[in-house]
């Protein structure tokens, strides 16, 4: 009769058996178990007894548990409830400055938080992301990288070593123009292999991903490209009419819609924002190639590794491969690197992304801390009234803990409903701040469960940094100090204060000085001197591309017809325009030297009038001129970088790697700013189309005047001689600014941020002055009474905040410096820095925040001192 | 009526209290319905019901005492109540109308 039950046993039932059933449970439990021994034997006693135990967990007993906490639970919270609502309505206004101040500061952050979420989702939509890989290539000859690799490395290397590669997919870009009907666009299209359906595991709305792209004479578009030519999405089975470059016209069948295509570096990379895919097998008709010759070239390639491939193996096989069978172009490759997608946006161009990110948080970083910070100096200079509630509740029988969490509760409210606020601000000033910054931000509703988690989580913290001052340092004073309602030493609680004030103005000088910089520099990027002319350029891409002689011929009739307007002065035929965007690299040297001696150079395409248009200086020579019709092939013009780097001048002759015509130098440039401002004037050669039979631009100089009405003119023409082509335009002007986007971005940006820094800080020094003056009412009425003029008031509410300004003018200046600095050390161009880039924000901030001290204390100052001696 | 509907095994769990009197508690209403009925059941739905019934005021309880077979714990001893003894009495009497109504066997022998 001594058999117990299991102790887990009675822990499990004392879990869940109310406490005054407890007993009779047991003893009932126990008794049948005895019982059990005796009848069925012990093993099996065990195991019912086990069985029956566990019965007991069932709603008609679990559900008789009393849940109950504590004895007055609910009755504190509503007590802590009431005191935050009646404190918030006392003090109207410093509620206001932390519930308003809190909500431009979270309205900023999530706005920026969003913007880098979505910066940081690019290539998430891919499938097994971390398994695909972009091959980059090194050249022998070159410096720079390329993501372009041999052309059948990918397929030998799945072929040849199929436990390293699981697929792989490679394609060239085109623009090409795409009609149905009377609708014709030129987009931006890719032209690669049938395994871009299911090796990226794009998500397909219509058609079959795996055999969309196995036959000839289909395409897969995107449901935005539906929707533009066809109103509709279930598009399958339609047709589009794609024009090549012979003019030839090219019926295609469309076998797949594709879901909208989030941004991603396949077909978006370098931002081309690729609306459809035509199979490579029919590369023929697109690109004017052949496969075969394609073989011996390049093309960007992406690789599936397999889930336990190791890159060094992949990278091994890449380098044999091009040792044994790569072509004499391809045996120039020095190296093939794999970098994977899953970060490849974010470091690509030198981790441009990236740094956006890094600078923008820190930014956001910043105006949150100042507006934890106005809400800490209120609750510093408002401590004596909730002092005294601290020392009642102590008294009554509070403990520390309550006080702690009653005053963090209430932050977190406040918080929680600035919040709120701020996610109906982001809602409004989305579209604002869209078209300031030029990015899409997504409706909050729509976003990702994990952000909602990260602002959830970022809020509580900002709750527990705003209100951990009057939780944890007040709550820890004495029941009679703080009964008195005094800080410890009056010093104590202000010396903390100032601290954070400075912390403010430091921060917000620091951003003001660089936000004037980095406008500087903009603004220097667009109006520096480029050794070329780029108002009034209209420049044209929806040009045919008709790249055969034929086509140059019918180019040269347009340009006449153009001419004939009275709103152009001159027009050029090239493939490029100065936007930094060039199509090849070539080694050129000088005839007769050493081939080793060759430079890298970007070689430009352009007719005899580029120089007309852009108002390039000639130094020596002519630029292509065909004056008397004597058109000579074979021809260079070179800039002055290249003139002196090969010592060629006009006359000199020249060759390039890799082929052996022999190019005449009929002129030499002076050097113009091709490229983004961020490097040197590069060494360029420039040939005539005619030579290649390649063009993409037309660009106008157009006579000043009427611009629109000279668009329009232009239009009219262009719609005379291409009546099926569209009319793409931009200026000059505007090309070059999408240039420096990312800078653009982060003046936009950095100056937005200034101006909500230095709104929360004058709202702070506003509330906290206000606070001040309040609480020394009889002390200005003493001084009054004793004979202090106005002017001596104001200057001692003044005196500090001067202080205080000086010092994070101090700290603030040389940071900015060393930012700055290195910031700038990034731009071959750069604006000099000035004195007054850096003192106008320290003044700027002085003048506006004195102009509110004086206010404030202004009001205070003359009123009657018999009147503010009896306030009590 | 407005009285409370009794389920079967309530029903049983009544009658059970109302029969074994003194000794009325959970272990020995299953024991008594497993040799008496030779039906299995479980422990924890004998209290449920019990529970149930004391809820609905037709049984109620007091400690009794501990044994030692029960490992020092006491037991919760059951008794019926008058409205108890009532709704089994009129369920009783319900059910033998009932039975009255059933037309009488008639054996043939052919």
């Amino acid at each position: 009769m001594k058999e117990e039950i299991p102790g887990w046993l009675l822990k499990f039932l004392s879990l869940i058996c109310p406490n005054n059933m407890l007993e009779e449970i047991e003893g009932d439990l126990i008794q049948k178990y005895n019982n059990d021994i005796r009848k069925v034997g012990e093993r099996k006693a065990v195991r019912k007894l086990v069985w029956n135990a566990l019965r007991f967990f069932r709603p008609g007993i679990i559900l008789r548990n009393r849940f109950s906490t504590g004895l007055n639970f609910i009755d504190m919270l509503s007590n802590y409830w009431k005191i935050m609502v009646r404190n918030l309505m006392k003090h109207k206004v410093y509620s206001g400055i932390n519930v308003f101040g809190l909500t431009i500061g979270i309205t900023f952050a999530v706005m920026i938080g969003v913007f880098c979420w979505g910066e940081l989702q690019v290539n998430k939509q891919l499938k097994d992301v971390d398994r695909l890989y972009i091959v980059e290539r090194d050249m022998k000859d070159t410096s720079g990288m390329g993501f372009f690799a041999p052309t059948p490395i990918g397929r030998t290397l799945k072929e040849q070593y199929p436990t390293l590669v699981e697929n792989y997919f490679r394609f060239y870009d085109r623009n090409i123009k795409v009609s149905k009907e009377d609708k014709h666009f030129v987009i931006q299209g890719i032209i690669g292999d049938s395994t871009f359906l299911t090796m990226f595991g794009l998500p397909v709305l219509y058609g079959d991903a795996k055999t969309a792209l196995s036959k000839h004479h289909s395409v897969v578009i995107t449901e935005k490209m539906a929707k533009q030519f066809f109103n509709r999405v279930d598009v399958v089975g339609e047709t589009l009419t794609l024009t090549n470059g012979l003019r030839e016209k090219k019926e295609v069948v469309i076998t797949a819609v594709l879901e909208d295509l989030q941004r991603n570096s396949v077909t978006d990379l370098v931002g081309i924002n690729a609306q459809y895919i035509v199979p490579l097998q029919d590369v023929r008709d697109f690109l004017l190639t052949d496969m075969q010759t394609l073989e011996d070239d390049f093309i960007i390639t992406y690789l599936k590794l397999r889930p336990k491939a190791q890159l060094n193996d992949v990278q091994r096989a890449m380098s044999r491969w091009i040792k044994n069978n790569g072509s004499p172009q391809q045996k120039r490759v020095a190296n093939l690197n794999l970098k994977s997608l899953k970060d490849y946006y974010l470091i690509t161009q030198n981790g441009a992304a990236q740094k956006m990110i890094f600078i923008l948080s820190g930014i956001a970083c910043f105006i949150l801390l100042l507006a934890i910070i106005n809400f800490v100096n209120i609750s510093i200079a408002s401590a004596t009234v909730r002092l005294k509630e601290i020392g009642v509740r102590k008294v009554i029988g509070g403990i520390r803990k309550q006080i702690i969490f009653q005053f963090l509760s209430e932050s977190l409210i406040i918080t929680v409903m600035a919040g709120l606020f701020a996610i109906g601000c982001y809602e409004l000033l989305r579209p604002a701040f869209e078209g300031l910054l030029n990015v899409s931000l997504p409706v909050f509703w729509k976003l990702d469960i994990t952000f909602w988690k990260w602002f959830v989580v970022a809020l509580v913290l900002v709750g527990v940094m705003a209100g951990s001052y009057p939780a944890f340092f007040m709550s820890s004073y004495r029941v009679i100090e703080s009964l008195k309602g005094k800080l410890k030493s009056a010093k104590e609680g202000l010396l903390f204060s100032k601290g954070l004030m400075t912390v403010q103005f430091l921060v917000a000088i620091f951003i003001f000085c660089c936000s004037i910089v980095i406008t500087q520099q903009v603004s220097y990027f667009l109006e520096k001197d480029l050794g070329y002319d780029k108002s009034f350029v209209l420049t044209v891409s929806s040009v045919p591309r008709i790249w055969t002689d034929e086509g140059i011929r019918q180019m040269n009739l347009a340009k006449h017809e153009f001419l004939t307007s009275s709103h152009v002065e001159s027009v050029s035929l090239s493939w490029e325009i100065p936007n930094g965007n060039n199509g090849d690299d070539v080694s050129l040297y000088r005839y007769g030297s050493d081939e080793d001696k060759s430079i890298l150079m970007p070689l430009l395409k352009s007719d005899e009038d580029f120089d007309d248009v852009y108002k390039i200086k000639i130094n020596e020579g002519e630029f292509f001129s065909e004056q008397n019709g004597s058109w000579k092939p074979n021809r260079i013009v070179i800039n002055e970088a290249t003139s002196k780097l090969l010592n060629l001048h006009v006359g000199d002759q020249a060759r390039m790697r890799g082929t052996d015509t022999v190019f005449t130098v009929t002129g030499v440039v002076g050097d113009f700013n091709f490229f983004s401002l961020r490097d040197p004037v590069k060494p360029v050669v420039i040939m005539h189309p005619k030579d290649l039979h390649v063009y993409r631009f037309f660009s106008f100089r157009l006579k000043p005047g009427n611009l629109a009405e000279s668009v329009e003119d232009v239009e009219k023409h262009w719609k005379k001689l291409f009546p099926e082509d569209p009319f793409d335009y931009a200026f000059m002007d505007d090309r070059l600014a999408s240039l420096y986007k990312s800078e653009q971005q982060l003046k936009k940006a950095s100056t937005l941020a200034t101006g909500v820094m230095l709104m929360i800080v004058l709202i702070g020094v506003l509330g906290l002055v206000a606070l001040n003056v309040a609480k020394r009412t009889k002390e200005i009425g003493v001084r009054k009474v004793l004979g202090a003029s106005m002017l001596s008031i104001m200057t001692l509410f003044s005196k500090e905040y001067i202080r205080m300004i000086l010092v994070a003018f101090a700290l603030a200046v040389p940071s900015a410096l060393y930012f700055v600095d290195s910031w700038l050390s990034g731009f071959a161009y750069r604006v000099t820095l000035h004195w007054w880039m850096f003192t106008l924000p320290g003044l700027g901030l002085l003048f506006v925040a004195l102009g509110v001290v004086i206010i404030q204390s202004y009001k205070a100052a003359s009123v009657n001192p018999v009147k503010s001696l009896r306030t009590e | 009526m407005g009285k409370e509907y009794l389920g079967e095994f309530e029903e049983l769990i009544l009658t059970m209290v109302a029969a074994l009197q003194d000794d009325a508690y959970g272990a020995a209403i299953t024991d008594e319905i497993e040799t008496r009925l030779k039906r299995e059941v479980n422990l924890s739905a004998v209290h449920v019901t019990l529970y149930r019934l004391e809820d609905k005021g037709l049984i109620k309880s007091a400690m009794g005492g501990g044994t030692n077979e029960r490992g020092g714990r006491r037991k919760r001893i059951y008794t019926i109540t008058s409205a108890g003894m009532a709704t089994l009495k009129m369920m009783k009497e319900a059910r033998l109308d009932l039975w009255k109504l059933i037309p009488q066997l008639k054996i043939s022998a052919s």
